[in-house]
């Protein structure tokens, strides 16, 4: 199994999923659980330095995945922070779960995976990933070794003790981040508790405080609520992803939070644009701002693509 | 982009763009006073105008503006999980008062929008039909688009979409404008609203049909054996050949 991990072999395993060759099954399950036990060492907040990239949702829009490499720079050369929601909606989670799970193992200190809310079994079963693996696989044993892996990611990071990275937000039951060093993360995605919160809630402007979301489940967290965590924690800012941005990037609450997305034209139709947040060695934050890959046109003549004329009823 | 027909008498325009840049949702949230979905194709429609000045049209604004308000209407849907969520967060709000919903509203976006008429002219009509069996003769189709006009993901509770298709032929034409609905382990939803216009007559005819049923009685309908039952529950077409119809109503005019 280990030679199959090896350095020179993960090179290879990088360069053939970057020309979107799948990778054979035995491989993906000796990359799955050499990172499973790589990632069982870090802790569920991680502390790393600036400079770094950090890179919001990309829903398996796999050539974007490529763009965003070419607009802030390659692995190693640049240090990464994604930020989750690596898989669904898009036609590539496959080879985008693929790619982050090779670099990740070649470059362990160099790029960090943070788990989002699609990172679990119970999502990818509605949202694509499990058809996706079932389709380019003939089998579900590939979305089993990913989402074991899933179980395993990180929760949170902190770049130089100033910027709180995360999924998705705050939580009631979270004031300071030793209360995030003790949850037992090693499993599926709970409903509820802080856990859920941290890859499901949301910011809002129109409320200070807390408030429970309209559809009777998960948290909206007010202004008052970040600059309380912040100061607690001795930050300066939260970096969060979770939200389509339609300006690939948005800043609230006086620059005390924001949110970066890195899907553009979302699900091949929004015509958004997407950014990278590249974090400078002296804190500045800038946010690379990119339009979709002109190479995803190029491979997605789908049948519903080519099919222009529809005689619907 | 867009597109246009005109035979003289009847003019099409379809419009497509992006969704609406954030400075535009806060405007289109002063406007409807409801949160609005994450994805509004706000520049996106599609008009149909006759030349005595009769115009339909479809945008998602006038749309959105129909969306159960106060959430009173609707029944203030809840997504599958919600009560166990609220009971292990009862004793658990760590001195925030979170009890209960700040702003309730129809969070799935269900509208019965049928269209932006003016002047009005379309009256209900039980006795009148779109001729399908027409419309099955696949005669050439001289302008066809597919314009999204608004969707959420539900905070991935499931989704919703809202958008429209045409096609024109060079004797009649249809719209077919589909609210697609779809809350994991609650509900599936679909409104439709058709309209055909046959150009040698001037008959307008609009139909508007709600289907909808539990999660549960439709995930009754996979067929067994299916290898993969999670794609067909994320197919709105079988969902649509397999919810019972729920209300129908029709209306008409002649030009």
């Amino acid at each position: 199994m280990d030679n199959l991990t090896s350095t020179h072999n993960l090179d290879e395993c990088i360069e053939r999923t970057m020309r979107r060759e799948l990778l054979p099954q035995p491989v993906l399950a000796a990359l799955c659980n050499k990172l499973k036990e790589l990632l069982i060492k870090e802790s569920n907040v991680v502390h790393i330095s600036s400079p770094v990239t950090v890179v919001g949702d990309i829903h398996g829009q796999f050539y974007d995945l490529l763009e965003i490499f070419k607009v802030g720079g390659n692995c190693p050369d640049t240090n990464y922070l994604f930020l989750g929601d690596y898989v669904d909606r898009g036609l590539f989670s496959v080879e985008t779960i693929t790619l982050l799970v090779c670099l990740k193992l070649r470059y362990p200190s160099r790029i960090y995976l943070v788990r989002g809310n699609h990172e679990s079994r119970g999502i990818t079963q509605s949202y694509g990933f499990y058809t996706e693996c079932v389709r380019k696989y003939g089998t579900p044993k590939v979305w089993t070794l990913f989402t074991d892996v899933f179980d395993f990611m990180t929760l949170s990071v902190v770049v130089d003790n100033q910027i709180f990275c995360v999924h998705g937000g705050l939580s009631p039951s979270i004031q300071s981040i030793d209360q995030i060093k003790v949850i037992d993360r090693f499993k599926e995605i709970p409903h509820e508790g802080p856990m859920a919160d941290l890859v499901w809630s949301d910011p809002d402007e129109t409320r200070a405080q807390f408030s429970i979301s309209p559809r009777g489940a998960g948290y909206m967290f007010g202004k008052d609520i970040v600059k309380v965590f912040l100061e607690r924690n001795g930050f300066d800012h939260i970096l969060r992803a979770h939200q389509l941005c339609q300006s690939g990037f948005e800043i609230l609450f006086d620059d005390q939070l924001s949110t970066v997305w890195s899907a553009p034209n979302y699900c091949y139709r929004c015509g958004n644009m997407a950014s990278i947040c590249e974090i400078q060695e002296n804190g500045e934050r800038f946010f690379n701002v990119f339009d979709a890959s002109a190479d995803n046109e190029h491979h997605m003549q789908t049948a519903a693509e080519t099919n222009i004329v529809e005689y619907f009823l | 982009m867009s597109k246009s027909f005109s035979n003289g008498v009847w003019s099409v325009k379809t419009n497509k763009g992006t969704i609406m840049d954030a400075s535009s949702m806060a405007a289109a949230e002063e406007r409807l006073q409801i949160p609005v979905p994450e994805m509004i194709f706000g520049q996106n429609e599609i008009t149909v105008t006759h030349q005595s000045g009769w115009k339909l049209t479809f945008n998602a604004l006038d749309a959105l503006d129909l969306v159960d308000k106060t959430g009173n209407k609707s029944g203030h849907l809840q997504v599958a999980y919600s009560e166990e969520w609220r009971k292990s967060r009862e004793n658990n709000s760590h001195g925030h008062d979170v009890s209960k919903i700040h702003r309730p509203f129809d969070w799935t976006y269900s509208t019965d929008y049928k269209g932006t008429e003016t002047p009005p002219k379309l009256v209900e009509n039980a006795n009148t039909k779109i001729p399908f069996e027409k419309l099955k003769q696949q005669k050439p189709i001289v302008l066809f688009d597919e314009v999204p006009l608004y969707e959420d993901e539900l905070g991935d509770n499931g989704m919703v979409t809202f958008s429209e298709k045409i096609r024109v032929m060079e004797d009649d034409m249809l719209i077919l404008v589909r609210l697609y609905l779809r809350v994991d382990d609650v509900v599936f939803r679909i409104r439709d609203t058709r309209v055909y216009i046959d150009f040698q007559t001037g008959h307008v005819i609009r139909s508007y049909i709600e289907k909808e049923d539990s999660f549960k009685n439709v995930r009754k309908r996979v067929p067994i054996g299916s290898t993969d039952h999670t794609q067909l529950l994320r197919d709105p077409n079988w969902i649509d050949s397999v919810l019972p119809t729920t209300k129908s109503m029709t209306y008409d005019c002649k030009l």
